[in-house]
């Protein structure tokens, strides 16, 4: 300890970082102190009062919250859509009329297409299609970069989505110093509108390029287990790394590939939140509408104060319907691979 | 890692600071919020409280008698009023100068009660569905505000659903300050089954405008310019006409956009339904009214004008405010804008434009007829404002009354129609205020005598939305006229059987 | 040893596979440092778009007195919004956690098959519903609405994750580390805790980073402008008139926006992988 007051000492890099440790491991030791409470409260509540009562006390808040903005919701999503409600919370019942009015929507076809082309198109070239890109190409580079790609398409999911919607709508502008267009522009080909003209690229490019990691991190993590010797013998034999990819890797990730195609399937069906952002369905008369955007608006929007919450809550229905059956489906078809799937510890 | 031993303390220490700063946080939330910066309107302030000099002895009287009034607290009212155009923001402002004004009258008159206000104004990027939507929805928490501005066609479906309450009682009481000026058009805006459920805020009308350095270009004289408005107020120039010229300027490669309109849902584009003889609503059945051969010419003239004519861009009605309506025509791309006064007030504020450019370069006229010696139209949109059964329950609707009455008085909405390029709503504003040296106002009052109002029917949202949706399919090409019109007539027909009634 | 041509060959495709998500962040932040863009390069740099942006207020464009919220209220907000969900989920999902991982009751294993059906059930879906819940309990227009429903729409993942970190450490360990002489609580310290710790963290950061950008239900259950999180002010120059606030100011809060998820991704990011690996997909 020198004799200098501690406010005369010059702070260097070194402070910094013992200041930035002692606040997390301060961090740290808080919420250690409240587990080990926790435990110890518990263990106590075990022995006085015997499982249930412990049992009780660690389920109920978690239980709580999921049967009221969980489970509760289902029901009344089914039940606000046999009912005429509107904006003044008002309601009565009218049965089956409001899907009997889904069947008769003159732009519930054009949605519905919209959703099936934008679940395929997207899945297709992105969530599964570059997903696989990918992995498979770094898994065929050194390490350290390829982490580092597969760390950096990270990116797009975790960056918050206005944001991201917000730098794809700057690219994509109609004038020709945007980056879209200058790039074209570079390659001899005039400004596209894209907005205007050919929303749907932007849309799946965005949701894309968000969706990607997804099933980036399952291939990779797929990949990385198959037994080196397979990879042994099969330069060996003289195989090129086409012949590696075609014969071996891609056959090997079968099962990874059946649950990235069926998850993302299920969660292109019901996002919307990127199509909001960047088109709101439009432009034109629901050219990039999909249905669940549609059930948005219905319940949502009205210019004319014409929400109808309870017709909203009707086309709601379906995808909640075909969210439960495609959800059981998976937990049947992928009981095991969740269960391959759990975290291994490393420290 | 931190020694064992002083682990308690540094917990302590770690703990103590998140406590507070929860607690900073918390008690953030939960303090209420002044809704406005009362330094920055002094100026204004000033103003107003010399107008309302003469006013202020019978506002005493009337005072006296509000009982909310007699005990000594403070009593907060609550206001939310749109634009959704930025430059309106006096509709909630003026709230803010009147409050001052009463609290000063409150002083005088030895009381120690204190009006607050509170609420905000809903401007872009929140649009006329995200605001309605909020409004229904903290009514529907109990949170409503205790004033809600809005257009006056809402207040059938408002007064049918009781949400506000009707006013007459309070007009008459406070007639003398100021009701008895307002224009007499105007009240039948806010009336409905009889009573009058609202006070008018503004109105506007919804001109044509044209840039007159196109139609120099297009080799007319400066007199052929300043006679237009004249020409198509005669109904010399009908909306074949502006095809026409739309067209050639296009042809000839001086604008892009030949003409341009809003690009959202609204009430702009009916005018062209009520040039070519159609008519919203029958007084007399209190039904509205579906013009079957109005609205196929309408959709007609809208197909041809994109498609024929190629003077409407096909997304119109999806575009972008700035990028498809303000942008093109102030920067000269576009011939004709059919729009509102309001606009003007916008552009000058957003500095698109200065007094200076506007008066060079823009001209405005009514909407043209469709027929040669026909009438032409323009619409007006008067929004008003409304005091909400909340506010009964409260026992506050008298006084939040009372602040309504001074929101109207001269000075005040002047501030608004001259910043926002909204037309006055009493006949001493034209004279003797601010309003006075505004030559544009001055120059738009004739548009109101050929003004329409839409109906106050319950049922007007889904009207509008079934004729917003088939006109915007036309446009898009998604419906040919003929199926955009029996788009319209199935719809009405399912939806709307009982409140409308089918013309030829 | 790699040659020069494999060298330059990885190259290429490191460029071709990371150019189209990186080149968007790097002209996010030129444009927030410059003054003007001429063709695609931004020209003219600048910290004024910074400096406004940090001074607080940014007005309307057209208004003389109306402005956007202050940024720091804005960004209290956010910062609430995240660090409330992030606690109470881990709260919740490690308390849930443990006792599916540790305690045998009737009824446990259709537990664990709900929890898990719901993991993968899209809450999104259930928008309409929420919101009526939350009119009618009084929670419309508040930040804690829309903790409480993000909170429980996430518990699902939460617990799972948490479950799976208990199920990691066998009974044996805890009883031989209590046999061995340990009290209770040094059991649970030395053998339990660094264990689950990065589970807690992983939960943690998870929670206050989908806190940090969370939109949609926040953009659908709050109407008060003093409400507003980041992600919705960045929204109102998105749709709104952002041809009138410089794009500079715009990119500037993006950029203050991004801030900690950008300081988790290079500090934190193989908690980042292991979530998404165990974590829902989806755009």
């Amino acid at each position: 300890m020198s004799g200098e007051s501690i406010w005369q000492k010059e702070i260097s890099g070194e402070d910094i970082k013992k200041l930035f440790r002692f606040l997390f491991g301060a961090v740290k030791n808080v919420i250690t102190s409240l587990y080990t409470r926790l435990y110890d409260y518990g263990s106590e509540l075990i022995s006085r009062y015997g499982s249930k009562m412990a049992v009780s006390f660690f389920l109920i808040p978690s239980l709580g919250f999921i049967t009221i903005f969980y489970f509760l919701p289902f029901i009344l999503t089914f039940l606000i859509g046999l009912t005429s409600m509107d904006f003044t919370f008002q309601w009565s019942w009218v049965g089956i009329q409001n899907y009997i009015r889904i069947l008769n929507d003159s732009f519930a076809p054009k949605i519905l297409g919209n959703t099936f082309f934008y679940v395929f198109t997207t899945l297709s070239f992105f969530n599964v299609g570059m997903a696989l890109v990918v992995s498979l190409i770094t898994n065929h580079i050194p390490d350290e970069v390829g982490s580092a790609i597969r760390g950096i398409w990270l990116l797009p999911r975790i960056t918050p989505s206005t944001v991201y919607a917000l730098l794809w709508l700057w690219a994509a502008r109609r004038e020709g110093n945007a980056l879209i267009n200058w790039f074209l522009g570079v390659l001899g080909i005039p400004p596209v509108d894209w907005m205007l003209n050919h929303p749907w690229v932007i849309v799946i490019l965005v949701n894309g390029f968000v969706g990607t990691s997804f099933g980036m991190i399952v291939f990779t993590a797929a990949l990385k287990s198959i037994p080196e010797d397979y990879y042994r013998a099969a330069r060996v034999d003289g195989a090129s790394t086409w012949e590696i990819i075609r014969y071996i890797e891609i056959p090997m990730i079968k099962w990874p590939l059946l649950f990235v195609t069926a998850y993302q399937t299920l969660s292109l069906l019901t996002s919307f939140e990127y199509i909001l952002i960047l088109t709101d369905g439009g432009p034109g008369l629901y050219t990039t509408e999909v249905w669940s955007l549609y059930s948005y608006h219905v319940a949502f929007k009205s210019y004319g104060g014409t929400v109808e919450i309870g017709y909203g809550a009707a086309l709601a229905t379906v995808l909640v319907l075909i969210g439960i059956v495609l959800s059981i489906i998976y937990w049947r078809v992928f009981k095991f691979k969740e269960m391959m799937l759990e975290p291994k510890i490393e420290v | 890692m931190l020694v064992r031993k002083g682990q308690i303390t540094i917990q302590a220490l770690v703990f103590l600071i998140i406590g507070l700063l929860l607690g900073a946080a918390i008690g953030y939330f939960i303090a209420p919020k002044p809704a406005g910066d009362i330094e920055a309107l002094q100026k204004e302030l000033e103003d107003a409280t010399a107008e309302l000099e003469q006013v202020k002895a019978q506002l005493q009287d009337a005072l006296n008698q509000i009982d909310a009034l007699k005990e000594g607290k403070t009593i907060t009212i609550k206001v939310w009023a749109v634009g959704p155009d930025p430059p309106s923001e006096y509709r909630f402002l003026n709230f803010q100068l009147a409050a001052e004004i009463l609290n000063e009258m409150l002083r005088d008159l030895g009381s120690n009660v204190t009006v607050e206000i509170e609420g905000q104004f809903f401007a872009r990027p929140v649009e006329w569905e995200q605001y309605r939507q909020n409004f229904y929805q903290s009514f529907a928490a109990g949170e409503a505000p205790d004033v809600y501005l809005t257009g006056h066609e809402d207040i059938g479906y408002l007064a049918e659903n009781n949400f506000i309450i009707p006013l007459d009682d309070y007009i008459d009481k406070y007639w003398d300050f100021i009701y008895y000026d307002v224009f007499p058009t105007l009240w039948k805006a806010v009336e409905y089954k009889g009573q009058k459920w609202a006070v008018p805020q503004d109105t506007e009308a919804r001109p044509l405008y044209f840039r007159k350095d196109v139609l120099r270009q297009l080799g007319w004289s400066e007199e052929e310019i300043n006679a237009l408005p004249e020409k198509i107020k005669n109904g010399e120039f009908t909306l074949q006409d502006l095809l026409e010229v739309a067209k050639q300027a296009v042809d000839q490669g001086l604008v892009e956009r030949g003409i341009l309109h809003r690009v959202k849902e609204g009430y702009d584009y009916l005018q062209f339904y009520i040039a070519f003889g159609g008519s919203l609503w029958n007084p007399e059945t209190g039904k509205m009214v579906f013009n079957t051969t109005a609205w196929e010419l309408t959709l007609n003239w809208f197909y041809s004008a994109v498609y024929e004519y190629g003077v409407i861009s096909p997304n119109q009605f999806s575009g972008d405010w700035d990028a498809d309506f303000h942008g093109p025509f102030t920067e000269g791309r576009a011939l004709f804008l059919s729009g509102g006064t309001w606009h003007k007030g916008e552009w000058i504020q957003k500095g698109l434009l200065t007094e200076e450019e506007f008066q060079e370069l823009i001209g405005y006229a009514l909407h043209p007829a469709a027929r040669e010696g026909g009438r032409p139209v323009t619409l007006s949109h008067p929004l008003v404002y409304t005091i909400t059964t909340q506010a009964k329950e409260r026992g506050l609707d008298e006084i939040a009354f009372v602040l309504v009455t001074l929101v109207t008085m001269p000075t005040f909405n002047s501030k608004h129609a001259v910043q926002s390029a909204h037309l006055a709503i009493t006949r001493s504003q034209i004279t003797e205020t601010q309003y006075a040296q505004d030559w544009f106002l001055q120059d738009v009052a004739y548009m109101l005598e050929y003004t329409t109002f839409i109906p106050n029917h319950p049922d007007w949202g889904k009207y509008s939305r079934i004729v917003f949706n088939a006109l915007r399919a036309v446009e898009t090409g998604d419906m040919s006229p003929s199926e955009a019109l029996n788009y319209m007539v199935t719809e009405m027909q399912n939806q709307l059987s009982d409140s409308v009634e089918f013309v030829d | 040893m790699k040659s020069l041509g494999e060298k330059i060959g990885i190259g290429i495709v490191v460029a071709i596979l990371t150019i189209p998500v990186l080149i968007l962040y790097i002209y996010l932040f030129l444009i927030s440092v410059s003054e003007d863009i001429v063709g695609i390069f931004p020209t003219g740099f600048t910290i004024d778009n910074w400096l406004e942006v940090l001074d607080g207020e940014i007005p309307v464009a057209g208004a003389t007195f109306y402005k956007y919220p202050n940024i720091y209220q804005v960004a209290l907000n956010t910062f609430f919004l995240a660090v409330m969900i992030a606690l109470l989920e881990v709260v919740l999902s490690s308390l849930a956690g443990y006792s599916l991982s540790r305690f045998k009751f009737r009824g446990r294993s259709q537990l664990l098959t709900t929890i898990l059906i719901l993991h993968a059930f899209p809450g999104i879906t259930l928008l309409i519903a929420l919101f009526f819940i939350l009119v009618q309990v009084g929670l419309y227009n508040t930040l804690i609405g829309v903790i409480l429903v993000k909170v429980a729409l996430e518990l699902p993942l939460g617990i799972w994750i948490m479950k799976g970190f208990f199920d990691g450490i066998s009974w044996d360990m805890e009883m031989s580390a209590l046999v061995d002489g340990c009290s209770r609580l040094g059991a649970w310290w030395r053998v339990i805790m660094p264990n689950v710790r990065n589970g807690l963290m992983a939960v943690l950061i998870f929670g206050f980073l989908s806190g940090w950008a969370e939109f949609i239900y926040a953009q659908t259950f709050i109407a008060e402008q003093s409400f507003w999180t980041f992600s919705m002010l960045v929204y109102a120059f998105t749709i709104g008139e952002y041809s009138y606030i410089k794009p500079g100011i715009t990119a500037a809060i993006a950029l203050l926006y991004m801030l900690p998820v950008i300081l988790f991704f290079l500090f934190a990011q193989k908690y980042l992988l292991r979530i998404q690996l165990i974590g829902k997909g989806g755009a």
